[in-house]
Formats: structure tokens, C-alpha cells, sequence
């Protein structure tokens, strides 16, 4: 029986063929795909299911996946409650707080707050023991403050380029984000060997790259 | 036009899935009274400081307000029956059961529902590790009635962890983080905690310990090549022992997980679980609490308990519900009595509520069976 891997479409999605191909596992079917969400791979071990980030969270709770592969940032607003087995080291950004030059973090009263992703802004800004006002916005998040929803934005940010153009300034680093591999807590225990294989497999490979980055680093 | 939606959460059963979920309670209850379990109900709505020693935030309990006290719908079944046993004078040691209903607030929109079908037992007033085996006799029974013998079973201890970590560091914070990473096998911020014990003797069994689950000859192979401290070493060999009684049931398998969460706080000994392999949740999950009553008053007792999921054991047993099709018997009202003495000798028997004789043929058509009446001297007669 092969394991059934949700996998977040996408840019995640791009970077994890490559990491699985490094890792020896065929995916000309995965690169092939044209409009097809359920892909087998070529050895018939793994099912892969093509989702929303939020939607791998969902099939992984509900145990229509064994394993999701999706970003931290998604894991920490869903609160998940699977086994988080490896952090795959990819799709690397932060969450930041940004907002204009005319934005005072130290003004008296209760600020509002645009973002994404209203629990992780809510932990954060309890850690400092402000209340503040959320305002859920689905996309394009760098406009809130600039047409005035919102004073501040919470957002996660690869580059900064996107902050940069829309002239808007970090005022704060929070959690770092990358791609994690994650299991279902009951497929954990029914197909334990086959999962902790491609957890190891997929391991090895991100150590080995994350070798080659440092040696790059160290030899700039 | 009044709401008709349902709350969220909530939904209407009928029809087969009832009666399959009654059919295993009837042998369920049959079984348990056998094995001379006596049946407690209590209330669905309890003080919500019954439920102190209950992750109530985690388990998201509906709160009511009973005359400004907080009263909440049972998220659990097991506190109400320590709340009982403490305040009624009730002579133990004691074997109880319940079947009833629990509610927790699923995350909106998840497809999960808030209210849900527990059975259980309670074994009050027992220190032996017999309490326990009943337990998994009872596991066994219902996995080889219901489920062709798939359920396993898995062994773990609630105070294996603090063993371990109480040999480390006396930094209570410390040693509740790695739990917490432990138990939800957040396996990279786990390794982050145990970087501090990089030089320890535990070192090895550290990195090796969230993959201690598995099948019991595994894990125990796995840990021999570990020296653990003397406490823990003693939770192996019980478990060892419990592990090997539990393997002489009939098609019992049996797994041992070390890095396993207890089902809740209260639990201070071996805790258990049961599931198969085609099943996304636990059937059954138990374990020893012998400090539980020692919160309703003053002297604790020896106790074991176990829930099983009642709803997921319905929908996964392999059992046929048959729907009879009984024949119908068009009556007059002035013949009840004629009525009554057909059908206490004629069970398979319904009666057609149709007004006259051609909607009472019409009736029997639809429903291909056949269709009977009662003559003037009160005799059944077919209807042709």
C-alpha cells in the first residue's frame, strides 16, 4: 500500500520535486501533471495529493492523508496537533510586523492589524501584552496600511522586496518559516517503517544540502 | 420561517446507523453485566469544577450558566463517576460501566462532531495489575465480536517520561517543554531541547526516544541497549511482563509506545490504547488514575478506567442489520381488540395505517409485502 502525501501546490510544491528527486524518488508524473491533483509515483510507493495549505492541515487531521508537506507558517496558525517530523529546510521566509515610516509602534491605544493570519498576530501581540484589533485579509496584505484598514500589517516575507516597492518598513522579526514534513498521528503508528523511510530519505538529502550551502557560504 | 439548520458540530442519526450502534450496546452492556459491571449514568450537565483536573481550553466545553455558576455539558465521563463515587457512600472495590453521551467543541467547520457516543468502564478500589487485564480482555472480546480481531494493543506508561527527565535537570520548565515536544513528536523542536543533554549518559536514548513505539519485541530489543535510570528501568519491566500476559490472548497483538502522551493529566500508571490499522482514530484509550478521587476528598483509591469510542466502533464493526419486512394487516378501528391478540401471536406483523382497503392494497404494492385483514368472525385473512 503506498502512502498517501498531501503536497502544497505551489511554490512548495516546485521545491519539494526537486528535493524528492534529489532524493532518488522518480517524479516525472509530479512534473507532468498537467491538471491532475492525484499523482502515484512511478514506483506505486507514494500517492501524492495536491492541496491548499490550509486543505493539508484539514486531511491531516482528519486522516484522509499520512503526511503533509506544508510551511510552518500554516502549521502555527492551524495549531496542529500532528507529528511534525522534519523541517525541510526550504521555502525559508519570517514573519514580520511592516508598515509605513509614519507608523508609531508606541502609541497609546489599541492598534489594528492586518494579516493573514489572525492567530499567530494574536500570540504575538499577547507576548507583549498588547491588545490589539485584527483584521483578516486574504491576500495582498502590504495594501492594508497603506489605503488605511489597518495600521500595521503581520505577514511573512521571503525577501522584503514586495515591503520594499510598496514603501513599507519591518518594525519587527517573528518566527522563521520554512516547508515541514508532517505525519498523521494514527499513520504514524499504522505505517510507522514507511514513513520514518521517507522522512530519513528526505533528511539525508537536506543535510547533504545544507553542507554544500555552508561550504558556498564559508568560501565567499 | 423559523432557523432549520442544525447547530455546528451537531447532526440527526436514523435508520441502520442507529440500530447497528444499538446492537452494540445491547452486546456490549450484556457482556459487561456477564462479567457483573454494574451500569452508572450521570447527568450531562455538571459544576465545571468537576472537570478541574480536564484540559477544558484544549477540550473546548460548552459553558452554560446555571444561577451565575459555570455548568458545562460533559466533555468527559470519567470525572462525573469520581464525583459520584466521592460523595455517595459507595462501598468499593467496584466495577462500573456507562454508555452516554460527551460533548467537545470540534474545530468549527472541521467535519468533526461535538457530540459523541462514549462506553466505558471503571474498575474502583483495585491496586492489582488484574484490573488492567480485565481491560484488555474486554479490548480482545470486542476486536474478535466486532473487528476480525484487528485491534492493537498499545502499552505505555503516564510516569515513564518524568522517570527519564527527572534524571536530567531539575528545571521544571525544561522538563514540561520536552514533554510537550515529545508527546506531540514535534520531532525538530525536540531535538533543539535535547541539544542541552548533548553530553549526557542519556544522550542515546534521548535521540532514539520519540521513535520508541512499535511492536513490543522491537521497542523492547530497542531499549536493552539503553541504561536507564533505576525508576524507568522499573516501568520497562513491568511493561515487559504486561506485555507478554497480554500476548496470551487469542489473536492479540500487542505494541508499546515510550513516547506516548497520557489521555489526560490525571493518569498515573500504565495507559493503553487500541486501534487497527484501517481506522484514523483510537477505539479505545485507558489507564491506571489512583489519585483521581483524592480530588472530591480525602482519601485517593486505586483505579482503572477505560472509554471506547463507541461511534467509531459503529462505524467500522462488520455487522448485519437486517430489515425485516414484515407483512401489514389492514384493520378497522372498532377491531383493536382483534388487533392486539393477532399480533401477540403474529410478530412479523405490522399494522397499515391506510384510511380504507384500496390504500392499504396501494401500501403493500409499493412495499412488496403482503397484505391481511380481519374477517367478522376475527380471523386473519389475506387480501388478494
Amino acid at each position: 500500500m503506498s502512502i498517501r502525501i498531501a503536497l502544497t501546490k505551489g511554490r512548495i510544491e516546485k521545491k519539494m520535486v526537486e528535493l524528492l528527486e534529489q532524493s532518488g524518488i522518480n517524479c516525472n508524473k509530479l512534473r507532468n501533471k498537467k491538471r491532475k491533483l492525484i499523482i502515484n509515483s512511478n514506483d506505486g510507493k507514494y500517492c501524492f495529493i495536491l492541496a491548499k495549505g490550509p486543505d493539508v492541515i484539514t486531511y491531516l487531521n482528519t486522516g484522509t492523508v499520512d503526511v503533509g508537506i506544508v510551511g510552518s507558517d500554516i502549521l502555527a496558525e492551524h495549531n496542529n496537533e500532528q507529528c511534525e517530523l522534519l523541517d525541510l529546510q526550504s521555502g525559508k521566509c519570517q514573519f514580520v510586523l511592516a508598515s509605513t515610516a509614519a507608523f508609531n509602534f508606541d502609541r497609546p491605544g489599541r492598534k489594528v492589524i492586518g494579516t493573514k493570519y489572525p492567530a499567530i498576530t494574536q500570540r504575538y501581540f499577547e507576548s507583549l501584552g498588547q491588545d490589539v484589533e485584527i483584521v483578516k485579509i486574504e491576500g495582498s496584505v502590504e495594501l492594508a496600511p497603506l489605503i488605511g484598514l489597518a495600521d500595521a500589517i503581520v505577514d511573512i516575507t521571503e525577501t522584503g522586496t514586495t515591503l520594499r516597492e510598496n514603501n513599507l518598513i519591518v518594525y519587527d522579526y517573528l518566527d522563521k518559516v520554512s516547508t515541514r514534513l508532517v505525519a498523521n498521528r494514527m499513520a504514524l503508528k499504522q505505517h510507522t517503517e514507511e514513513i520514518f523511510e521517507f522522512s530519513d530519505r528526505l533528511e539525508k538529502t537536506v543535510a547533504a544540502n545544507s553542507s554544500v550551502q555552508r561550504q558556498m557560504e564559508e568560501s565567499k | 420561517m423559523h432557523k432549520v439548520s442544525l447547530p455546528l458540530g451537531m447532526r440527526d442519526e436514523f435508520g441502520i446507523q442507529v440500530s447497528k450502534k444499538h446492537q452494540i450496546e445491547q452486546s456490549l452492556e450484556i457482556f459487561l453485566q456477564q462479567h457483573e459491571f454494574m451500569r452508572i449514568d450521570t447527568p450531562i450537565l455538571e459544576y465545571q469544577e468537576v472537570f478541574a483536573d480536564y484540559d477544558l481550553r484544549q477540550q473546548r466545553a460548552y459553558r452554560l450558566l446555571d444561577n451565575n455558576e459555570v455548568v458545562v455539558l460533559r466533555p468527559d465521563l470519567t470525572l462525573p463517576i469520581a464525583r459520584f463515587l466521592a460523595t455517595n457512600n459507595f462501598s468499593l472495590p467496584r466495577k462500573l460501566y456507562y454508555i452516554g453521551e460527551r460533548f467537545k467543541i470540534a474545530k468549527s467547520l472541521s467535519g468533526k462532531y461535538n457530540q459523541m457516543t462514549q462506553a466505558g468502564v471503571e474498575l474502583v478500589g483495585y491496586p492489582s495489575l488484574k484490573a488492567e487485564l480485565e481491560c484488555f480482555m474486554i479490548i480482545n472480546c470486542l476486536s474478535r465480536k466486532f473487528l476480525q480481531g484487528k485491534v492493537r494493543i498499545e502499552l505505555g506508561n503516564a510516569r515513564f517520561a518524568d522517570a527519564i527527565l527527572n534524571s536530567l535537570t531539575d528545571d521544571t520548565q525544561l522538563k514540561q517543554e520536552i514533554k510537550n515536544q515529545l508527546y506531540k513528536k514535534n520531532i525538530p523542536k525536540y531535538q533543539q531541547l535535547i541539544s542541552l543533554f548533548a553530553l549526557n549518559d542519556q544522550t542515546d536514548f534521548l535521540k532514539e526516544w520519540p521513535r520508541l513505539f512499535g511492536s513490543a519485541s522491537t521497542v523492547l530489543r530497542k531499549i536493552s541497549s539503553f541504561k536507564l535510570p533505576v525508576k524507568a528501568q522499573q516501568i520497562i519491566t513491568e511493561l515487559t511482563q504486561v506485555s507478554q500476559w497480554v500476548q496470551k490472548l487469542p489473536e492479540q497483538s500487542v505494541l508499546l509506545d515510550l513516547s506516548v502522551a497520557p489521555p489526560q493529566s490525571y493518569y498515573t500508571g500504565i495507559t493503553f490504547k487500541g486501534f487497527s490499522d484501517d481506522i484514523s482514530d483510537y477505539l479505545f484509550s485507558g489507564g491506571r488514575y489512583d489519585h483521581l478521587l483524592e480530588n472530591f476528598q480525602k482519601k485517593g483509591e486505586p483505579a482503572v478506567g477505560m472509554g471506547i469510542d463507541l461511534e467509531l466502533l459503529t462505524k467500522t464493526a462488520e455487522l448485519n442489520v437486517s430489515v425485516s419486512k414484515a407483512d401489514i394487516l389492514f384493520f378497522e378501528p372498532e377491531q383493536l381488540n382483534e388487533v392486539v391478540k393477532i399480533c401477540q401471536k403474529i410478530t412479523n406483523l405490522t399494522l397499515c395505517l391506510e384510511d380504507n382497503l384500496q390504500d392499504a392494497k396501494k401500501s403493500a404494492a409499493t412495499r412488496n409485502v403482503k397484505l391481511f385483514c380481519i374477517d367478522k368472525k376475527g380471523e386473519l385473512k389475506i387480501v388478494n
